[in-house]
């Protein structure tokens, strides 16, 4: 990989070519990018209930309506019908209405002796003289299908409700429509008229608009903030250039890239260009410090730059591999909307690697040596003063109190998982805007006069043609409409049997006694053939096999639509016999099921992230444990937002379940530069502790910077208007905060109980082929288990000349001769030094140390420059533990080795005894 | 030739001869008919003193699904060419013998009786439910009456061909207030067949000048004298995307029904 980018590098020409050609493709696309702010993309993906709602639609009309309230003193005067019919006949006319209904559209019955009169309530014209608007009102309030549906029971209020058309595509259509409706109020208004709209559009509109504004004022605020602390931290305005120029970069990619795949910006996509500027940021400000280290260094700027590359390549390819893996498995999920988001965020991701990738070498290739390095809060060594004894009493706390922070993160895992069970499931988009919202109080005022501005079906299906006209079929439907009034959680329903019962009692002289189900089928089918006409398609479909329950409620949260749903679900299966089918329906109810399944995603989500990430981790270190390991200061974070959220009574909807997929995509980013800086100073310095305060010290400023700079953005969102915002804003400083905790006190400790080998190493160490093929030590071995042994141990460089044991030392190691030769040699008694034996690669010495902890009986010194490997018993038991497979082999070899040694010595002492000439052994025993 | 001869004996012949040459000319003048000459030919030439029909009613869904009724009605032709009307279901089973009474008035408030069997006694329906689809159809109660001359005022707007039949094409709209504020339509048109003034095809707008409903009329045949009637028509509502088709399965025209018929009693009597 850093090859690829040294590669690119060289060829600023070409590159700028590559991303100025992608960059116009994607602008190109952009116009094409789609706004979807319907409903549609919050219900599951595939679910059956679509195609049953789909069918319910064609049979008996849309289910998305808004209301217009007319409330006065009394509405039934000429003044106010007017008014009423002028609105009718103005909403009839609005792009994408379906149907209205009004005081001035419906059909009243009435019976009188041998008269039924089924006209209009109010005629075409409305009348003025009192006598007709008297009747009027009598008809109106007698009837009981349009009490409490259409006018309030004490006549103060009268409603006009309109059906729309669902226009999923068209962006506009929302808030073309509202806007419509307001003109219609305001050309309508008269004094002692109070006149308003409410209903799902004006909430989406309204939500939107909170959206927008809180996009437009205080997300560029978060930005700037970020900036700024940017600039803090860099004291050079390439800091805060280079990352802003990557993101918009990588934002007109994404955006061209997702019109190209159809993925439309709704309320969560809307959220992904802020996110990969809060990402992307974090990987700038990596390189660049790494940049501005090379520098202060002292390196000229082209091979600053080319050490950074090498340097940042390993970590920015599997941090961006690791978050885009975070996002991608929103791909996974049931509900739409947050499918679109793990795409979007995925290919945003994915781009913006790209573009850091390409563009910011070569920025800074044409970017003038920043002059202030030294000053910058990341220059080697120049942690300022109070950063770096924070740091140092950072690392020392951590030694100390190893044991407390486990425990204490324990704790705090398992507070989580207790706030887990008091998390509540609900999406209210209502409750999302703020109170003094007018919306808020309209859906207030209007739950207290009259049914609610929120519908949804029960569609009840005989399975049979005419199966409505059965009497008992219209008896259950009356039962389940008696019972949803009886929960109180309904403020009306209207169906069949309301209308049935209303011709039956005006058939009868208008007699209250007969406002029942009549027993005989004929006389139901009868009325229906009177009935028949647009107002009645709503109630019964064509062939009268289904009839439909329009129930009318206040209820906006998820949850609560859940509990009636469920308790419908119960009713139906207790009281309606099998050949009868009920279902609850509608948008809302659709809504609601992928509202249902949201927690189960996220959770399904999350733990795939992990997964995965531990794999990625896992391979990258090559071992299981350290891949897990690795996750414990990423997993706890997580769960602590989730049981900060059962525990303060925020609940997980739509938007807050995205914050602990953001929060893994930016913490475990942290996690790998921590571990792989570790690494590296381990194989310099083979120290832990040194090793950990040198990375605490190098890695700890841009930890804390970038992650101080994120808390400080999403507590700008604290102002935001919209609640969501706010939320999110609060949830994700929390869950940054801590992280940033864990990964100050918790990760150096977990590191600390692990020796890390990565991949990465594997793959750098060049291995001399013929030590491996010969050497005793690695019989058996492949190259691979080799190197494993090489890493695990300590390779020593040493020059010629250089003494490596001293007879007369204690030791406790052994030696493996890797490149180079070494003397073993002695000083006789005569004072003079003999050779004794020559070390060549592969051979080993001082393994006796391992059987026995006696001091050193001959010297070893390097006759050329030499590599050598050093393996103590820390050593061997981190191989043993670590690659126990490959260290049993190692053992075997070292107990032949040890064998042949004893052999050989047996035979000099045998020879000893025998007058030959000494032969020249490998090498002496007890050296 | 002075003026004098003209009116000699021997100008007879000549006279005779303007005279078969103005007869032959006459009809195409005649044919410059306005609207209203139209209208009252197009009633006159087809009334009939009474007809019985069988009709199948097919309602037609937007989705396509198909409803079928089957009605019997009889209409009487009598003074002031006022109709009297009565329509009785024969089919589906369960509202076989459902009636409708309907008796013109002069002023338009038409008289109607409603008659279900499952109850006792006929109803009175008030006259202004004409705008009320009759019985899940598309064709209101309104549609279903011969053209009230009186309550429209007719306008000849030229001539069309409609299925290789040269026809008049005229326009109609409410004579005056009061019908305006009863019907629900604000205008129409009417194509009227040339060579036997029958209805070919109508079409309806809604109050708001759209075009709401077209009404076919196809399969004329002649049933007694110059009275011509179409064996099938059909209801098209454009804006709902329904219709209603009618196909007279039998017809008898001329029995001699009776006043007496048409009323009440009969109503309730149920099957003739």
């Amino acid at each position: 990989m850093a090859r690829l980018l040294l590669w690119t590098f060289d060829r600023p020409l070409l590159t700028a070519v590559v991303v100025a050609v992608l960059t116009a493709l994607a602008a190109v696309h952009i116009p094409r990018l789609e706004m979807d702010p319907s409903g549609e993309g919050l219900m599951v993906a595939n679910d059956p209930a679509r195609v049953l709602y789909e069918q319910v639609k064609r049979r008996f009309g849309s289910d998305n309506l808004t209301v217009v309230v007319v409330k006065a003193d009394d509405v039934f005067t000429p003044v106010v019908l007017r008014a009423v019919q002028r609105l009718t006949e103005g909403l009839e006319r609005l792009d994408g209405v379906t149907r209205v209904e009004s005081l001035t559209t419906v059909r009243n019955i009435r019976g009188d002796g041998d008269r039924l009169d089924t006209e209009p309530l109010v005629g075409s014209a409305v009348p003025d003289d009192p006598a007709t608007i008297a009747r009027i009102r009598g008809d109106a309030l007698g009837n009981r299908v349009f009490v409490g549906n259409i006018v309030s029971a004490d006549a103060r209020a009268t409603v006009i409700t309109v059906y729309t058309d669902s226009r999923p595509r068209d962006g506009a259509f929302n808030e073309r429509f509202t806007e419509g409706v307001e003109s219609l109020i305001r050309q309508v208004s008269a004094p002692g008229l109070t006149i308003y709209q409410v209903g799902e559009i004006l909430t989406r509109v309204t939500n939107q608009r909170y959206l927008d504004h809180d996009e437009r004022t205080v997300v560029p605020i978060g930005v700037a903030v970020l900036l700024l602390v940017l600039f803090l931290a860099f004291r050079t305005p390439q800091g805060v250039v280079i990352p802003t120029a990557t993101a918009l970069l990588s934002i007109v990619w994404t955006l061209g890239a997702m019109a190209y795949l159809g993925v439309p910006i709704n309320l969560l996509t809307s959220i992904v260009p802020s996110l990969l500027i809060a990402i992307g940021f974090t990987e700038d400000v990596h390189m660049l410090v790494a940049y501005h280290a090379s520098l202060q260094h002292g390196r000229p700027k082209l091979d600053a730059i080319r050490e950074m590359l090498e340097e940042s390549a390993l970590p920015l390819t599997i941090t961006s591999a690791t978050t885009v893996v975070g996002f991608g498995t929103l791909i996974f999920t049931d509900v739409t909307m947050l499918v679109q988001f793990g795409v979007a965020s995925s290919l945003g991701l994915t781009a913006n690697f790209i573009v850091t990738m390409l563009v910011v070498p070569q920025m800074l290739r044409y970017w003038p040596v920043p002059r202030h390095i030294r000053r910058s809060a990341f220059a080697d060594g120049a942690a300022e003063g109070p950063l770096l004894r924070f740091l140092e009493g950072l690392g020392r706390f951590n030694l100390k109190h190893r044991r407390a922070i486990l425990v204490t993160a324990g704790l705090v895992a398992a507070g989580s998982v207790a706030g887990w069970f008091s998390l509540r499931v609900d999406t209210d988009f209502l409750t999302l805007l703020p109170r003094d919202s007018i919306v808020r109080q309209r859906v207030a005022d209007l739950g207290v006069a009259l049914g609610g501005a929120l519908n949804f079906y029960v569609v009840v299906d005989t399975g049979r043609p005419d199966g409505v006209k059965d009497p008992q079929v219209l008896r259950k439907i009356a039962g389940l409409q008696d019972f949803l009034a009886g929960t109180g959680k309904v403020s009306k329903t209207v169906s069949v049997t309301d209308y049935i019962r209303k011709m039956h009692r005006e058939m009868n002289g208008g007699d209250p006694a007969f406002e029942v189900i009549p027993d005989d089928a004929d006389l139901i089918a009868q009325y229906m053939l009177l009935l028949e006409g647009r107002d009645f398609a709503k109630f019964v479909d064509f062939d009268a096999s289904g009839a439909n329950i329009v129930v009318r409620h206040n209820r906006t949260g998820s949850s609560a639509i859940s509990t009636l749903r469920r308790a419908i679900d119960d009713y139906i299966a207790r009281e309606f016999p099998p050949t009868l089918v009920g279902r609850p329906t509608g948008e809302a109810i659709l809504t609601n099921n992928a509202m249902d399944f949201l927690a189960v995603n996220e959770l399904q989500s999350l733990v795939w992230t992990f997964l995965i990430i531990a794999l990625i981790h896992a391979a990258l270190f090559m071992s299981f444990t350290v891949g897990l390991l690795s996750m414990i200061p990423n997993v706890i974070p997580v769960l602590s937002v989730y049981g900060l959220m059962g525990l303060v009574g925020i609940p997980l909807n739509i938007s807050t379940a995205l914050v602990a997929t953001i929060a893994i995509g930016i913490a475990v980013d942290d996690t790998v530069h921590h571990m792989i800086a570790y690494n590296r100073q381990l194989q310099e310095h083979h120290d832990q502790e040194r090793a950990m305060f040198n990375t605490l010290r190098a890695q700890g400023p841009p930890i804390i910077y970038v992650s101080l700079a994120l808390v400080a953005s999403f507590l700008v969102l604290l102002f935001g208007s919209h609640v969501s915002s706010v939320q999110f804003g609060l949830l994700s400083a929390f869950v940054m905060a801590m992280a940033l905790i864990g990964e100050l006190t918790l990760t150096p400790v977990l590191m600390g109980t692990m020796r890390l080998v990565t991949l990465w190493d594997m793959l750098l160490l060049k291995m001399n082929v013929e030590v491996i093929r010969h050497a005793p030590l690695f019989e058996g071995l492949s190259r691979w288990e080799a190197r494993k042994i090489v890493l695990l141990g300590k390779l020593e460089t040493v020059g010629a000349g250089t003494l490596v044991l001293r007879k007369g030392d204690t030791g406790d190691e052994l030696y493996m001769v890797i490149t180079g030769r070494l003397h073993v040699f002695d000083r006789r008694s005569d004072g003079r030094e003999t050779v004794l034996a020559e070390l060549t690669p592969g051979a080993v010495f001082g393994e006796m140390a391992l059987v026995t902890r006696e001091v050193r009986s001959a010297s070893v010194v390097a006759a050329t420059d030499a590599e050598v490997l050093r393996l103590d018993f820390a050593a061997l038991e981190r191989i043993r533990r670590r690659f126990p497979y490959t260290g049993a082999k190692l053992f075997r070899n070292l107990a032949r080795v040890l064998a042949d040694r004893l052999r050989r010595t047996t035979g000099v002492l045998v020879a000893d005894k025998t007058p030959t000439a000494p032969e020249v052994p490998a090498a002496p025993a007890g050296a | 030739m002075n003026v004098f001869a003209l009116m000699g004996p021997r100008a007879g012949h000549l006279w005779i001869a303007l005279g078969l040459a103005a007869a032959a000319v006459l009809p195409t003048a005649a044919a410059a008919q306005s609207g209203p000459e139209i209208m009252q030919k197009h009633r006159q030439v087809h009334r009939l003193k009474d007809e019985e029909e069988q009709l199948l009613l097919r309602l037609v869904s937007k989705s396509g699904a198909v409803k079928e009724r089957r009605v019997t009605r009889f209409t009487m032709n009598g003074a002031d060419d006022l109709n009297k009307i009565l329509i009785r279901f024969l089919a589906p089973r369960d509202v076989e013998n459902t009636a409708l009474l309907t008796w013109e008035a002069k002023d338009g408030n038409d008289d109607q009786w409603l008659y279900l069997p499952a109850t006792r006694n006929p109803k009175r329906i008030a006259a202004a439910g004409k705008k009320n689809r009759f019985m899940g159809t598309d064709f209101t109660y309104e549609d279903l009456r011969p053209e009230n001359l009186a309550a429209h005022t007719y306008t000849s707007s030229g001539t069309e061909a409609i299925d290789g039949q040269d026809c008049w094409l005229i326009e109609s709209v409410p004579a005056n207030e009061r019908v305006a504020a009863d019907t629900a339509y604000r205008k129409r048109r009417l194509w009227i067949r040339k060579d036997n003034y029958a209805l070919v095809k109508r079409e309806y707008y809604d109050k708001q000048g759209r075009l709401e409903k077209i009404e076919a009329l196809r399969k004329h045949v002649s049933v007694s004298g110059t009275a011509w009637r179409s064996d099938e028509f059909e209801m098209q509502d454009v804006q709902n995307g329904t219709k209603t088709v009618v196909v007279v399965e039998r017809r008898a025209v001329d029995r001699g029904l009776k006043d007496d018929f048409f009323s009440e009693a009969e109503l309730t009597r149920g099957g003739s």
